[in-house]
């Protein structure tokens, strides 16, 4: 009985076997015919009363050699299996990145509220808090404070709704420029968004609804320039650095010196287009220092206060900024167009 | 008002084109809205005259004319079917090469075999009238050979097209727009028309032959009048109709149109009354007696009233002031002597006038801005030249100037550092000086002010604010250089405003889209909510004066433009939508300011998930979406309790929301039958929360840190078979009553209607965790409270827990 020559023979078959294997469960089954309490070099082991007493030395030594080797073996293959078998788990997980992903749904603002964030972001930033005021005012605070007394022809610039003698719904945001005055001390300085309402039939650029923002600056020491300043920075924020901005002189009510200021076209830059009316310029806003009787009216000495307003259609805003030829559509909401905002 | 180019060169010499003065006035803050070319298109035009016609051979409705259109050419060869040519005729013609306006190019043609070389034009041809004309515009023998059509018809003019503000009531006359561009911009002076009266030595003096009388001085208090006589009516020469048709005013005869021609030149409305017809040649000025009457030269009868300032003669009024005429006092062909007013009268006592009769004109428009009181006479003088030359008229010597009104030009004190102040500029007190004299102030030193006199025709200029605009226009509104006021402040949203925002940015978290919708709406879309007499929501305000139905009342409710937005959409094929509108509703008060509130409101239909299985997605989706705002507003325990009386919400599937025992708003489901009315998508489902109540509870948001638990929760699961009609609502307030401070969470994972339970009854599974924060609980102490649980299910309730 030659035991050395069955431990080579268990040598060279455990190699093969084990190089040959390709599944982690097969290498267990392995395990225990080789190394298990009846494997194959257990079985030497047993074998070994049966032979030379001093071949049992060599051959106790053999086999633990073998034995160790072969556990070697297992744990090379265990690896080598492993890694085979994870990497065929990634290959069998993938996945077609390029299908769409779960997008979460979230609502959209409506894009007066878009411009609205862009506009408050800007004044909060120069240190203007937000008024607001009553949608339905009085004759007083809509006219008569603004210096825009009964029968008189500015009274045709803006046709009015009525509730009542009493009440009526607010023809422009500057109404609030009084509650403001009559509520605050100077310094002042507000934006005040809001509803505005006029009797004008809805077509592609009227609504007899819309919305604009106010803006009142009151202080010692504020000047004409400084309008001007503030006007620039706000329309460069909206329209970009390279709009062209023009100031002319108008007439509003409640300011004295009133301006009307333009923009060159968005569309045509200046040369003339169908949007401008060939004049290259679009009007914007209205503005102007604040009328010396106003101020009076709300309690202020024009000799020691002086301010600035503005008025600006938010709605039109929104018509330019994002290029749309339809007041209406802005309130017709329909889904697809708010979801372009 | 409309300028016309060329008319205003003869009173200001400038060399701008058109379009840059246009440029200029618009700067100046006479805002030009557009320019028109009269002659549009046809400029090539030249007019030719037909010296002999032949009969076309092959064509019994042609003829062959041979056009001359000047001397050194051939005869052109015109073939025409028009029916009015006649030899010696001049006409217009448009030769080879010409395009008219309406687009057609003038080709070398053959009609039946003869050659043409051109076209004979009519009016519409040519874009001088709408209607289409029955032949040939025909010029007159006197109209000249080879000219331009466009300067034999004055159509060579550029008319510039005005939008005035109240406060350039000056600029409503030709002088005074030459003299605002003289001032602003060219210097040099305005030249006046140059007025020589002839006066009819041989008539007595015109204060022996008419007198006036002012009794109401307040409201007039200038009042001038001449005679001219022996007038004849008839046609004014042509180019003083061409003036006023560029200007936008119909000729009619030489004496309304002279009156129209000095309105135009002077800003000064003039009134020529018949002066045969005025009884006792007299003219009152006078407030009506109330419910007198006068037939105006509109023919309609109107009735006065006392606030009403007319014009009487001896008898009866002759005129309204400065409104309208009487037919009584009418100019007529017939008329030989004329009595012309000039005056002047208050705005307010014309606009309240002119409004009150519904007859606004020209001259009212002109009165109401203020006319310039200094210039009265200057006008009459103007308008009695233009009589006499055009109308052969004789002049009466002398006016009559009534003038009681007379005051001295007012003066403002100017404080030249108060206008740098203002303007922030740094401009000397003489640069100040000079640019308000260049604008025909008088000015005066006095110390360290101006003494600023305004001329009559600046009856905007009140107070030294006005000035101030006065100085920037000239200097420039663009020169003025651009600073910005030094902030003091910390620019912040107010509470209010932040509430606000928040609530939209969860309400967009939640997917909803935002809306706007109309405020003003119509009383009928709250028909098509079911309502019952007596509802709230029909408390609205209704405007005085609608522009339409459509926008005739202020909204009680958002829902209705919710639905109005879902229902369009749905239309469209959208197949799901989920809005939400923040806004105003307002109800009537009792005649008091109407009550404004901020409310939200919003809608759905195609939400996906039926979360619970009973059919009513979009109800639990919106419902979450607001559970969602009260957790992240920190408003906890809002209760939704089942309501089955609001008419538009079907009556099973709609919730009042309440906290601490107030309303808040409602949800629903919507009226299958209104459903179907505007073909809503089935299930649509909206809500209102009311914000400004909402925002009461509201606590300011302020996080508090609490510990995070250390030991291990237990779970454990919950089902129970309850009577259908029992509100889950209930279970899990006795649940949470019952376990006390150990239970962490509870939730409804099912709900289950079916075959293993019995008709009637529901079983409901919830999830229990239970958590204690000093120590690892023990089974048997979690045991304790689910019986306990279990015990009170079954004894409030009856619920039999399943599967136990």
């Amino acid at each position: 009985m030659d035991l050395l020559k069955t431990l080579e023979n268990i040598e060279k078959d455990a190699e093969q076997e084990l190089t040959e294997l390709d599944e982690l469960k097969e290498l267990e089954e392995l395990r225990v015919k080789y190394l298990g309490k009846k494997g194959e070099i257990q079985q030497v082991f047993n074998k070994m009363g049966k032979i030379e007493p001093e071949q049992r030395p060599v051959v106790g030594k053999s086999a633990n050699i073998l034995k160790q080797k072969i556990e070697n073996l297992i744990n090379e293959n265990q690896q080598r299996l492993e890694k085979a078998k994870e990497k065929k788990r990634l290959v069998a997980e993938k996945i077609d990145v390029t299908l769409p992903g779960n997008k979460p749904k979230l609502g959209r603002a409506h894009p007066l509220k878009v411009i609205i964030d862009e506009i408050t972001e800007i004044f909060t930033g120069m240190g203007f808090s937000i008024a607001e005021g009553p949608e339905v005012e009085s004759e007083y605070y809509n006219f008569a404070a603004l210096n825009i007394p009964e029968h008189h022809p500015a009274r045709d610039l803006q046709d009015t709704l009525y509730l009542d003698d009493h009440y009526l719904l607010r023809t422009h945001t500057s109404p609030v420029q009084i509650h403001t005055m009559e509520e605050q001390d100077p310094p002042i300085r507000i934006i005040a968004p809001g509803k505005v309402y006029r009797s004008d039939e809805l077509d592609a650029s009227h609504s007899p609804i819309f919305h604009q923002i106010e803006g009142l600056v009151v202080d010692k020491d504020i000047t004409f320039s400084d309008l001007k300043g503030t006007i620039k920075l706000i329309v460069e924020a909206l329209f970009g650095e390279n709009r062209k901005i023009r100031f002319r002189p108008s007439y509003f009510p409640f300011t004295e010196p009133s301006a009307e200021v333009d923009v060159s076209c968005i569309v045509c830059g200046g040369e003339g287009c169908s949007l401008c009316s060939r004049s290259g310029w679009l009007e914007i806003m209205g503005s102007g220092m604040v009328h010396p009787n106003v101020l009076r009216m709300s309690g202020y000495d024009p000799d020691i206060y002086s301010g600035f307003a503005f008025g600006v259609g938010w709605d039109r805003l929104a018509l330019l900024k994002y290029g749309i030829d339809d007041i209406r559509v802005l309130y017709e909401n329909d889904r697809r167009f708010l979801h372009q905002f | 008002m409309q300028v016309a180019y060329h008319w205003l060169k003869e009173y200001l010499d400038f060399s701008y084109t058109p379009a840059e003065l246009a440029e200029k006035m618009t700067m100046a803050g006479l805002e030009v809205e557009g320019i028109e070319y009269l002659g549009e298109g046809i400029n090539e035009i030249v007019i030719g005259e037909i010296v002999k016609i032949e009969e076309h051979q092959d064509a019994d409705k042609l003829v062959i004319c041979q056009v001359k259109i000047d001397d050194e050419s051939e005869l052109l060869q015109i073939v025409t079917g028009a029916p009015n040519v006649v030899e010696g005729e001049r006409v217009p013609i448009a030769k080879v090469g010409t395009t008219l306006p309406g687009g057609m190019k003038i080709k070398k043609a053959k009609l039946r075999g003869v050659n043409s070389f051109g076209m004979m034009c009519s009016t519409d041809e040519l874009g001088l009238s709408e209607e289409r004309a029955h032949g040939i515009m025909l010029l007159g023998k006197e109209a000249p050979v080879g000219r331009k059509l466009t300067e034999y018809l004055g159509l060579d003019e550029y008319v510039l097209k005005l939008d005035l503000t109240p406060n350039y009531a000056r600029c409503l006359g030709m002088l005074g727009v030459a003299r605002e561009i003289k001032s602003l911009y060219t210097g040099g002076k305005v030249n006046y028309p140059e007025v020589n009266l002839e006066e009819d030595k041989n008539e007595a003096a015109v204060d022996e032959q008419a007198a006036i009388e002012i009794k109401a001085d307040d409201l007039c208090p200038r009042y001038t009048g001449r005679l001219i006589k022996n007038i004849k009516v008839g046609p004014s020469p042509k180019w003083m109709q061409q003036r006023l048709r560029a200007a936008g005013i119909r000729p009619i005869n030489n004496i309304v149109d002279i009156t129209n021609y000095v309105l135009m030149e002077y800003n000064q409305p003039l009134h020529a009354f018949d002066y045969d017809k005025l009884n006792e040649s007299k003219i009152i000025v006078r407030r009506a007696v109330a419910g007198e009457k006068i037939v105006t030269l509109d023919e309609k009868t109107r009735e006065l009233t006392e606030e009403m300032l007319v014009i009487a003669d001896a008898k009866e009024p002759v005129a309204v002031a400065g409104v309208m005429g009487g037919a009584n006092s009418e100019v007529t062909d017939d008329t030989v002597n004329i009595f012309l007013e000039s005056a002047y009268f208050n705005p307010v006592s014309i606009r309240k006038t002119a409004r009150q009769l519904g007859l606004p004109s020209e001259a009212s428009h002109r009165f109401e801005r203020g006319v310039d009181i200094g210039m009265l006479k200057e006008a009459s003088d103007r308008a009695c030249q233009l009589m006499v030359k055009y109308a052969d008229g004789e002049l009466v010597p002398g006016i009559i100037d009534e003038y009681p009104g007379k005051q001295a030009k007012m003066v403002i004190k100017l404080d030249p550092a108060r206008v740098n102040e203002l303007l922030g500029l740094d401009l000397s007190t003489n640069k100040i000086a000079e640019m308000l004299a260049s604008l025909d102030f008088e000015i005066n030193k006095s110390g360290n002010l101006l003494e600023v006199a305004v001329p009559t025709f600046r009856g905007d200029v009140t107070q030294s604010a006005d000035l101030v605009e006065e100085v920037a226009r000239v200097y420039g509104y663009n020169n003025i250089p651009t600073t910005r006021p030094i902030s003091k402040q910390l620019g912040s949203k107010n509470k209010k405003q932040k509430f606000e925002d928040l609530v939209h940015f969860l309400m967009r978290s939640a997917g909803l889209d935002q809306v706007i919708t109309y405020s003003l709406q119509d009383k009928k879309i709250y028909q098509g909510l079911k309502l019952s007499q007596g509802h709230r929501l029909l408390e609205h305000v209704e405007l005085k004066n609608p522009l339409s139905a459509a926008f005739g009342i202020m909204r009680t409710s958002l829902l209705p433009g919710i639905i109005d937005v879902l229902a369009s959409n749905a239309r469209r094929q959208i197949e799901n939508m989920h809005v939400f509108e923040m806004g105003k509703i307002f109800f009537a008060n009792q005649g008091q300011r109407p009550t404004e509130i901020n409310m939200l409101s919003g809608g759905t239909f195609g939400a996906g998930e039926d979360l619970w299985q009973t059919d009513a997605p979009n109800f639990f989706f919106l419902k979450g979406a607001l559970e969602m705002l009260f957790t992240r507003l920190q408003i906890p325990d809002v209760q939704f309790k089942a309501i089955t009386d609001e008419p538009y919400f079907h009556p099973g599937r709609a919730a009042k929301i309440v906290y601490k025992g107030q309303y808040l708003g409602q949800i629903g489901e919507l009226l299958p039958a209104i459903i179907d009315d505007k073909d809503l998508q089935s299930g649509t489902t909206v809500f209102e929360l009311n914000l400004d109540k909402v925002r009461k509870f509201a606590p300011e948001v302020n996080y508090k840190y609490e510990k995070l638990p250390h030991f291990p929760a237990v779970s454990r699961d919950l089902a129970v078979v309850i009577k259908n009609n029992i509100p889950v609502a209930d279970i899990f307030a006795l649940i949470e009553d019952v376990a006390g401070e150990l239970l962490k969470e509870l939730q409804i994972f099912d709900i289950y209607q079916g075959d293993q339970i019995r008709s009637g009854f529901k079983s409901v599974a919830f999830k229990l965790k239970f958590q204690s924060p000093t120590k690892t609980l023990e089974d048997k102490e979690v045991n304790k409270v689910f019986k306990k649980i279990i015990s009170q299910l079954s004894e409030k309730f009856s619920a039999e827990v399943r599967g136990n």
